[in-house]
């Protein structure tokens, strides 16, 4: 059953993945971007980070996409003038490294079992809100308090580049 | 259960689908989408840790990637909507001020 | 069920931050109402910078951890911070004119500003790969905006994207390897790290590693990862460009520092070939495009990157007094690189025209006082005797021969010399060259003087006496081996 539904979640999350970066049109990319997003709450759930995969879809396909959405519509880009052709070997070289990079974390991680066997048996409570929240406030509430200056930081930031008549 | 490895393997992909988004795409915001990939890629390979060593710690990590990615993505934006107001033009080639 | 406790010692540890993240959001409230008044943001600002430093420097620095190991209280870390901290301090006293004749000056500007040294310190201070990291975005996202800061200007919005692009991209290979560390050693933290020694699995950590290096030098700007800096260093407003190329240089070398000598200790003998490598492209790059470069931005650019080679030097060698030697050349660099930005940015006039060599023909004779202190600034970036860039260099080289890096050195030191070519450009210009056309630059106000002042003081006092400062770097290296 987890195996045939990680099969499944990951071959959506990896076609889309291609999708965001190979159509014309960024409304496509944007929403093969939301489908991604999806899989791979999916694929949370399956490692039993039930907080993490609620998150996932609540902040990433819905606040952040939306953003994106909403920037891709204000600013209505249209297609590129010039666009991936196989040709360019601009195009062959990059995919030919990504296609190296895989084979070699692909052969590194298979070449080191003996460490990493199954995953382990079920642990109900790893990902659930209790324990997320009672590690994040306790043992990480310094860099949970570094984030919310990070977002400050965002959101004055965000003002300035785009609020009118700042002058 | 499935072994690690798996879900070592589909993060190494996702991550290097997003990298030749980035190296590729000449649209600024398809470029930001793929860094968004990359991201995600490093999420799962902290879960997939997360969960094989039973240790929260990861998860927490992912807590706060995903809200970096907020706040770059809204500072991104911003960014772009300021320079589209300049120029009306969000293709990285269409950058000549400065050398790209 | 989870043993934590928070004590006031843990807050005590961080008062430095907190004064200037609380001074941060004062500036933002301060600007509301205070609209006009200019003299007292900057003041504020200012004394937001002088109270952290005071703090920071009166603390014990025994190596105290708090909140549960996340940061550490070593002298180390108080080193760079101060570092940090005095660059951000003359940044403020630097930058006003500038802004005001921009009619772009505004309290977000000095806010940002503290906000960038918040991240820097929890960056350097930081023992939690968590930590480092958010201090390292808070740093990062405060400076797109930052160098976007003029966003009316297609250069500022042209030069954020990229570097918000760019800085992106490396933050995505950092936190690759930051994942697969934490794979092969269950914990992000360094000190955890550091006592369980050897990792699950060496391939694991190997992956992990070699990206978080990458993310690294991204940051740092190490060929063949430099392709952003130029473009970021020119779009960028100037005081922001002198802001960044010393403080963050400062912090993203610490931090690789710390990462490197303090959580692996094991892998630097390992990795030394590479760091070579890198050191040697990275100088060598560096200096022959600066050559080519008629845009003074541009060619103080492409010398932080050489500046960076310099510094991996003392990575390569992997020993305390390498270290020690690459701290005390930051502490140089801060003040003779914010110095030389601060006469470019005086010169460039109000719409950035006067940027290339041939505008310098000439002002020596007009502005005697700042063409000897750009001559100097100059002098001390070439590593000319009696300033700190002598100094800085002699010190690092000689570890590196000493331990046996000749080669290296040789590379090196032929670099130097390619350097000075550039560097007394700007200065033969100044003084030999006919002035071309007459143009009045409004007297420079006070603090800017104070500020400039304060720079060359440094870069001689550095240079001639630097006995006790190399001494502390020593101890200051001791914390993190």
């Amino acid at each position: 059953m987890t195996e045939s539904l990680f099969f499944i979640f990951a071959t959506m999350a990896i076609v889309s993945a291609l999708t965001v970066v190979v159509t014309r049109n960024p409304i496509y990319s944007a929403v093969s971007l939301v489908i991604t997003l999806f899989s791979l709450a999916g694929i949370f759930l399956l490692l039993e980070a039930y907080f993490l995969a609620v998150v996932q879809i609540i902040i990433y396909a819905g606040a952040i996409m939306v953003l994106f959405l909403f920037v891709i519509m204000l600013l209505n880009p249209g297609k590129e003038a010039k666009f991936l052709s196989l040709t360019d070997p601009r195009t062959l070289i990059v995919t030919l490294l990504s296609i190296a990079f895989i084979g070699m974390i692909f052969s590194l991680v298979s070449g080191s079992v003996n460490y990493i066997g199954e995953v382990m048996g079920s642990v109900e409570e790893l990902g659930t809100t209790r324990n997320i929240g009672l590690t994040l406030f306790t043992k990480y509430l310094l860099p949970f308090e570094i984030a919310s200056l990070l977002l400050l930081v965002a959101l004055v930031g965000a003002v300035l580049m785009t609020k009118r008549n700042l002058r | 259960m499935l072994p690690i490895e798996y879900y070592l393997w589909f993060a190494a992909a996702l991550f290097a689908i997003g990298v030749a988004g980035v190296l590729l795409r000449r649209n600024v915001i398809i470029v930001f989408m793929s860094i968004e990939l990359m991201l995600n890629a490093v999420n799962v390979t902290f879960i997939a840790f997360s969960r094989q060593m039973n240790n929260i710690d990861g998860q927490i990590f992912v807590f706060f990637v995903m809200t970096l990615a907020a706040a770059e993505v809204a500072v991104g934006l911003a960014i772009i909507v300021a320079m589209y107001r300049n120029k009306k033009s969000i293709n990285v080639q269409d950058m000549n001020l400065l050398k790209w | 069920m989870i043993d934590f406790q928070i004590v006031p010692a843990d807050f005590y540890l961080l008062l430095p931050e907190m004064v200037l993240s609380v001074g941060a959001m004062l500036l933002l409230f301060l600007e509301l109402f205070l609209k006009g008044n200019k003299t007292v943001q900057q003041w504020t600002a200012f004394a937001i910078f002088v109270v952290a430093l005071s703090l920071l420097l009166s603390q014990e620095s025994s190596g105290a951890t708090g909140f549960g190991m996340m940061v550490r209280s070593d002298l180390f870390g108080q080193f760079i911070s101060a570092v940090v901290l005095i660059g951000g301090g003359l940044t403020v006293l630097l930058g006003k004119e500038y802004l005001v004749s921009r009619e772009w000056h505004r309290g977000e500007y000095y806010s940002l500003l503290l906000f960038a040294s918040v991240g820097m310190l929890f960056m350097v201070r930081g023992l939690d790969l968590l930590v480092i990291f958010l201090g390292l975005e808070l740093l990062s996202i405060s400076l797109y905006i930052l160098v976007g800061y003029f966003r009316d200007r297609l250069f500022s919005n042209e030069a954020a994207l990229k570097y918000l692009l760019l800085g992106a991209f490396a933050s995505g290979f950092l936190l690759y390897g930051i994942a697969y560390t934490y794979g092969s050693y269950g914990t992000t933290n360094l000190n955890e790290i550091r006592t369980m020694g050897s990792p699950e699995s060496m391939t694991f950590h190997w992956i992990g590693l070699s990206l978080i290096l990458v993310g690294f030098s991204f940051k740092v700007a190490l060929v063949p990862f430099h392709m952003w800096l130029p473009d970021v260093y020119q779009g960028a407003p100037t005081p922001v460009t002198g802001f960044m190329a010393t403080t963050t240089k400062a912090a993203a070398f610490a931090a690789m520092l710390r990462i490197l000598f303090y959580g692996f200790p094991a892998d630097i003998a390992e990795w030394m070939p590479l760091f070579w490598f890198l050191s040697a492209v990275t100088m060598t790059v560096g200096n022959v495009i600066a050559l080519q470069q008629s845009n003074l931005k541009r060619m103080l650019a492409y010398s932080a990157i050489a500046h960076a080679g310099y510094l991996m030097i003392g990575v390569t060698v992997g020993t305390e007094t390498g270290a020690a030697g690459m701290l005390f050349y930051l502490l140089g660099y801060l003040f003779m690189n914010i110095g030389a930005f601060a006469v470019v940015q005086y010169f460039e006039g109000k719409d950035e025209t006067r940027l290339d060599f041939e505008s310098y023909a000439g002002l020596a004779k007009k502005h005697p006082l700042i063409s000897l202190a750009m001559t100097l600034f100059m002098f001390a970036l070439a590593g000319f005797p009696l300033t700190v860039g002598f100094t800085g260099k002699f010190y690092i080289f000689t570890t590196a021969i000493n331990q046996g890096f000749v080669w290296l050195i040789v590379i090196a030191v032929l670099n130097s010399l390619i350097s000075v070519y550039y560097y007394l450009r700007v200065v033969i210009y100044m003084y030999m060259k006919p002035l071309e056309e007459e143009i009045e630059f409004s007297p420079m106000e006070l603090p800017a003087k104070v500020a400039l002042t304060v720079c060359v003081y440094a870069v001689l006092h550095l240079g001639v006496l630097p006995g006790n400062f190399i001494t502390l770097a020593r101890e200051a290296v001791s914390a993190i081996f």
